[in-house]
């Protein structure tokens, strides 16, 4: 899941980055195109600007010309007046209006006005010589002079003088409205007229920097046109320069005038570019975040229709394997329905017949039947099993519980079942066991029991011709990424190998998924829920094991399972083979059984079958059994008789088992405040049994109630005196439960065929074990038979001593490793033998040899 | 759907950076102050100890002084002018000196060539947007200085050899015989032609025929040949010089000379050039400015010649006399000028062709 959120991020990421770039490169152009836009108006204001000034100039240019030509008129006034001085006198002063008129001889004497000298006014000088010309003076005033003509000859110099202070007045210019500065300045850049109302700081924004360099960069443009403008930055905001060539003289018009005066109005247009770019601007981006959207979107649906069909996937898988399922369950149960119904008829009908064979006949009939039912029920029990332990799995509670047990004991369960399949279908079994492995483990035997089953039954299965080879040896690892086994532990390597059917390459894969059966075609007919590789896998991956398969598709297959498991004691597995071999041949097995008739015990169950049931199972013990159907019928029962036993059903109507535990508990003068009270429960989830014990129960059995357990419940709870032991010794095909067994006595004891005595043991072994602090019972379950037991107390009192004097040596030495190693063994074998107080002592040792070693 | 948009966005960019085109080319960008670097085009030799030296040492002690880049080209012709100075704009430079005349006439393709150049053409007569003329009043000088010959000469006859007869020369003549007439009333001054302004026979020619057929005590010229002074000098007349001073060369005669110091003026418009100030216009440099002026007068010359001249010279800068300041009589006795009249510049520069009363041409 992260995976996938990762990369959508980063697809998240690269949209962004690129809508965030097409913005960036979007501001850009819009930052270029109004610098674009403000560069073109100005250059347009530029040029109205020249054409304003071009205009002023010539309007000052104009005045000047006015002026010489009225002082022309004057001088030629003169031209005509010759030696008439006082006329001459008079028509200069009529045109005199200002009093600023004056008229020079030639040598520099005034004929009329004041005397100025040539360095003043050059003017004066040029005038002489017979050009007019315009001068200034600083501090003085400007004074336009022209020569008199008489003839070719200058005669003399008529001047008109305006001072300083007249010069703005008369030849002041304003430009733009009068928010423009004009002055009249001449090549050497000195103020003739200045600007009208000047304002103080004009003279400072004529001194500064970019101001001079403007005008500097007007003078130029003037060399080659008659005006110029240019915008210069200046510290009382933008302003347009302009100057003019003022014809006929050699000023210039110069001025300023500020931007925004000139820019009136046309800074709209820059704005109104900027809006329509940035209108543009925002549709490109409005644009992408919606392309982004949709992308997005159908990335999502995409994404959605993939999970729905996963989830398709997944759904069609559970529905095909809960209809296959109902399949399988219905098969059985129709089996056991169908079957009843024989049985029913069978013996309705046998009860009618009269002859001895008939009936005999009818009873065999029934027994084929029941038989039938009996492999049904297995079946069916096996098949929700199955669904149980993968529910379990699936939701996480599962548990090992590990406990001692012997792996030949496993092994010979196992082979014994497998070779009995194996022979019904022709197919040759094999078993190969390394004489080295030790036989007293720890581990959960049922699972190790189970795994190994379900390899060897899916061998059987899918083979139909050949051979099945089971190899069990140790390995040093339990799988390769393992560290190494540890001391005290051994790594068991299961391998059945099989010529059946084989695996194609590409289902190896899938095999050990739940709900999936490969190779449909070729194993439809084969029946299995499909769950028992996936079950096995959990399981090993559960006590840190491991499966690998070899297949040939065709040929065979060969399926591997490690299993570390914890060695408890020395004893190895021995000549499994041989052993093996000879149970296959003999086919007989030594069964322990009892019989109990001195034995009463109640059964309380809410469900008439299942009392029937128990009484039929417990038949053959001639246990006296009595039944009650709720708790409270139970408690009547149990204020009176005295049983042994009683067998409380947890799931009733009305008062549980635990409720009517307590009220017998509760019960005073009651015969049974201290019977040991087994409770019948179906609910196996973990810590059942230490909180069925906490309740008060002496212990529990899971329903259905198997025949063997059940026995071995009784043989463990009733008092010892009143269990009288038996074995069967010829129990023919394989290995059959307690229940078949039973069955099969009964038809027998009730048949013609007499069986032979029985040799009965009584009590007295159990006795004299006890009186040497043997639990004979104990023992007879772990080593199962009376023989095993004599060997191994004759093995365990021969090795006693040294054993002993190994354990001394340790603790002298303190060697609390080896000493703990020893001690722990010990425990383990006494309690095999039945040397309970003993291996109790013993784990005392191993706990404070544990503490010792610092552990 | 990308792809639209991809494309909306291509022609976003298209239309601005179209119109990022649209830019008017900028004329005068901002002009970086350009390394000054000056040719004087002369049309004589730089070390003619004459008119085109004159040029040489102004603007050769204007580059000793300012550390500018000046080259000068001696013995240029004004057919050469143009193939003279097309290289030297090409190499960078942009003052242009000539001191001929005869070089205005091929200003304009190289003007229009090299709008950034700028041109001083002496005794030129024209000016436009990047050409301005000059000539230095030299007239006034003359006058001075014919006023030292008017009060030498003690047989009332001075020389004067002119290279040929054009207003310029006539008006100094003219102003020359006013100078004598002033202090000299009675003393004529002969005049002979050469022909050519540069050619030492023919001034030599003409120096012989005229001293030769009067009593002259008193010569000057106005020729860039020296010949007529060597002449002059060997017979142990006096001799006022032009252009140059060269008192060195005639330690017993030489009385004076009419020279010019061009190297204020041409430094003034340089420096205008520089500042980007030029003005296209004809200058007419009066004794005032001491661009022409009168050398010092050696001790050859007639005592208290010195006060007389001071005395004129006050006159005309204070503008109470110039030289063709009536009354101007010419030598047909015309009266050219009246008394309080002035010739007006036009006329000194183009229509003098009549000589002042006294003046006696060969």
């Amino acid at each position: 899941m992260t995976e996938k959120r990762v990369r959508v991020d980063n697809r998240m990421l690269r949209m962004f980055g690129t809508v965030t770039l097409m913005v960036l490169i979007l501001v850009t152009i819009g930052i270029t195109l109004y610098a674009q836009v403000n560069y073109l108006l100005n250059v347009y204001m530029e040029e109205q600007g020249k054409k304003q000034a071009e205009t002023l100039a010539e309007v000052t240019g104009r005045q000047f010309e006015g002026e010489l030509g009225a002082l022309y008129v004057v001088a030629s006034e003169l031209a005509h007046i010759e030696g008439m001085r006082t006329e001459a006198l008079r028509a200069i002063q009529d045109a005199d209006t200002d009093g600023r008129i004056g008229v020079l001889r030639i040598g520099g004497s005034p004929f009329y006005g004041e005397v100025y000298s040539m360095d003043d006014y050059p003017c004066l000088e040029s005038a002489t010589h017979g050009e007019s010309a315009i001068s200034y003076c600083v501090g003085q005033g400007l004074m336009f002079a022209v020569p008199a003509f008489r003839g070719n000859n200058i005669a003399y110099v008529v001047y008109r003088l305006y001072p300083e202070e007249a010069l703005f007045e008369r030849f002041g210019v304003t430009g733009y409205g009068g928010e423009g500065r004009v002055r009249i300045t001449d090549t050497q850049d000195r103020v003739i007229v200045g600007s009208v109302a000047p304002d103080s700081s004009e003279h400072l924004l004529y001194e500064e920097e970019s101001v001079i360099r403007g005008f500097e960069q007007l003078n130029q443009m003037l060399y080659t046109a008659g005006s110029a403008a240019v915008f210069t930055q200046t510290s009382e905001g933008d302003m347009m320069l302009y100057a003019a060539e003022i014809a006929g003289s050699d000023y210039h018009l110069t001025g300023y005038v500020p931007k925004t005066v000139v820019m009136e109005g046309v800074q709209y247009i820059s704005m109104l570019v900027i809006l329509v770019f940035a209108v543009l601007a925002a549709m490109v981006i409005f644009g992408g975040f919606l392309l982004m959207n949709l992308e997005r979107r159908t990335r999502e649906s995409k994404r959605l229709k993939e999970e729905a069909e996963v989830a398709e996937h997944a759904n069609a898988a559970k529905s095909e394997f809960l209809a296959n399922m109902s399949h399988e369950i219905r098969t059985p149960i129709n089996a056991v329905l169908g079957m009843n119904e024989m049985i029913l008829r069978e013996s309705a009908q046998a009860r009618e017949t009269d002859g001895k064979e008939e009936q005999d006949q009818a009873f065999h009939r029934i027994t084929s039947y029941a038989y039938n039912v009996d492999s049904a029920g297995k079946n069916l029990l096996s098949i929700v099993n199955d669904i149980l332990d993968f529910s379990k799995i699936e939701a996480g509670k599962m548990e090992l519980a590990p406990a001692a047990y012997k792996l030949s004991s496993v092994l010979n369960d196992v082979s014994n079942m497998i070779a009995f399949r194996a022979r019904s279908k022709d197919l040759r079994f094999e078993v190969e066991v390394d004489e080295t492995l030790p036989d007293a483990l720890v581990g959960d035997e049922v699972r190790v029991r189970q795994v190994m089953t379900n390899i060897l039954n899916n061998a059987v299965k899918y083979t139909h011709e050949g051979s099945v080879k089971l190899e069990v040896g140790s390995t040093g690892t339990p799988h390769p990424s393992a560290p190494a086994e540890q001391p005290g532990e051994v790594c068991l390597e299961i391998s059945v190998k099989d010529t059946g059917i084989g695996i194609r390459e590409e289902d190896m894969a899938k095999m050990f998924s739940k709900f999936e059966r490969v190779d449909t075609n070729r194993t439809k007919t084969i029946e299995g829920t499909g769950l028992g590789l996936a079950i096995t896998k959990s399981l090993l991956d559960m006590m840190g094991g491991e499966i690998r398969v070899e297949s040939v598709y065709g040929e065979g297959s060969t399926f591997t399972v490690t299993i570390p498991q914890i060695i408890m004691g020395t004893e190895t597995v021995g000549n499994f083979r041989d052993r093996f071999e000879q149970t296959l041949s003999e086919l007989k097995t030594y069964q322990e059984s009892f019989r109990a008739p001195d034995a009463r015990i109640l059964v309380v169950d809410d469900t008439e079958i299942n009392l029937t049931v128990l009484k039929g199972l417990l038949s053959a013990t001639q246990i006296k059994i009595n039944t009650a159907t709720s708790g409270a019928q139970s408690l009547e029962m149990t204020k009176d008789i005295p049983f042994d036993l009683i067998l409380m059903d947890q799931r009733m109507p009305h008062m549980s088992g635990t409720e009517a535990l307590h009220l017998l508990r509760a019960q005073q003068d009651g015969q049974n405040a201290h019977t040991p009270v087994i409770c019948l429960t179906a609910d196996v989830v973990q810590g059942a049994r230490e909180r069925y014990l906490a309740e008060g129960f002496t212990d529990y059995l899971t329903k259905p109630v198997e025949g063997a357990a059940l026995e071995a419940m009784l043989m463990k709870h009733l008092p010892a005196e009143k269990l009288v032991r038996e074995y069967d010794a010829d129990a023919p095909g394989g290995r059959m439960d307690s229940g078949e067994r039973r069955i099969r006595r009964g038809a027998e004891t009730t048949g013609s065929a007499a069986c032979p005595a029985k040799p009965e043991r009584d009590g007295t072994i159990v006795r004299r074990s006890a009186q040497i602090g043997i639990d004979y019972a104990a023992a007879k379950r772990y080593l199962g038979t009376d023989e095993m037991i004599e060997k191994t107390l004759r093995q365990f009192t021969e090795s006693a001593a040294e054993k002993a004097g190994e354990i001394e040596d340790f603790l002298e030495k303190e060697d609390w490793e080896n000493y703990t190693i020893r001690v722990h063994a010990l425990k383990g074998s006494a309690r095999m033998i039945g040397a309970a107080a003993l291996s109790a002592q013993a784990a005392q040792l191993e706990e404070t040899g544990n503490l010792a070693a610092g552990r | 759907m990308k792809k639209a948009f991809l494309i909306l966005l291509a022609i976003i960019v298209a239309i601005a950076g179209g119109t990022l085109l649209i830019r008017q080319r900028l004329r005068a960008d901002e002009e970086t102050q350009r390394e000054t670097r000056i040719a004087v085009i002369l049309n004589g030799s730089r070390d003619d100890r004459s008119y085109s030296q004159s040029f040489y040492d102004a603007m050769q002690s204007y580059a000793d002084i300012t550390g500018t880049d000046v080259v000068f080209r001696d013995g240029i012709s004004p057919e050469l002018f143009e193939e003279t100075v097309r290289p030297l704009l090409e190499e960078g430079y942009w003052i242009i000196i000539g001191d001929h005349y005869g070089y205005e006439p091929y200003l304009a393709s190289l003007t229009e060539a090299w709008p950034e150049s700028y041109y001083l053409i002496a005794t030129g007569t024209e000016a436009s947007v990047n050409h301005s003329s000059f000539l230095g009043r030299v007239y006034q000088a003359r006058f001075l200085s014919g006023i030292v010959a008017g009060k030498r000469t003690v047989t009332g006859e001075i020389g004067y050899i002119i290279a040929m007869p054009t207003p310029e020369t006539i008006r100094q003549v003219n102003a020359f015989t006013i100078g004598v007439r002033k202090v000299n009333p009675e003393a004529k001054v002969h005049v002979r032609f050469s022909g050519d302004w540069n050619d030492d026979e023919k001034a030599r020619e003409a120096t012989k025929a005229l001293l030769d057929t009067h009593e002259i005590d008193v010569l000057s010229l106005h020729v860039n040949s020296l010949a007529p002074l060597y002449e002059g000098d060997a017979r142990g007349i006096y001799l006022i010089g032009n252009n140059y001073d060269n008192r060195e060369l005639f330690p017993k005669t030489y009385l004076t000379a009419c020279v010019f110091h061009w190297e204020d003026f041409l430094a003034e418009r340089i420096s205008e050039c520089e500042r980007h100030k030029f003005t296209g216009r004809h200058y007419w440099e009066s004794i005032k400015t001491g661009t022409v002026s009168l050398a010092p007068l050696t001790g050859n010359v007639y005592f208290a010649t010195g006060d007389e001249v001071e005395h004129w010279r006050r006159q005309i800068l204070e503008g109470e006399f110039d030289v063709f300041y009536g009354p101007v009589t010419d030598n047909y006795g015309t009266v050219r000028v009246r008394e309080g009249e002035n010739l007006p510049d036009d006329e000194l520069l183009y229509n003098m062709h009549w000589y002042v009363d006294g003046v006696v041409v060969e």
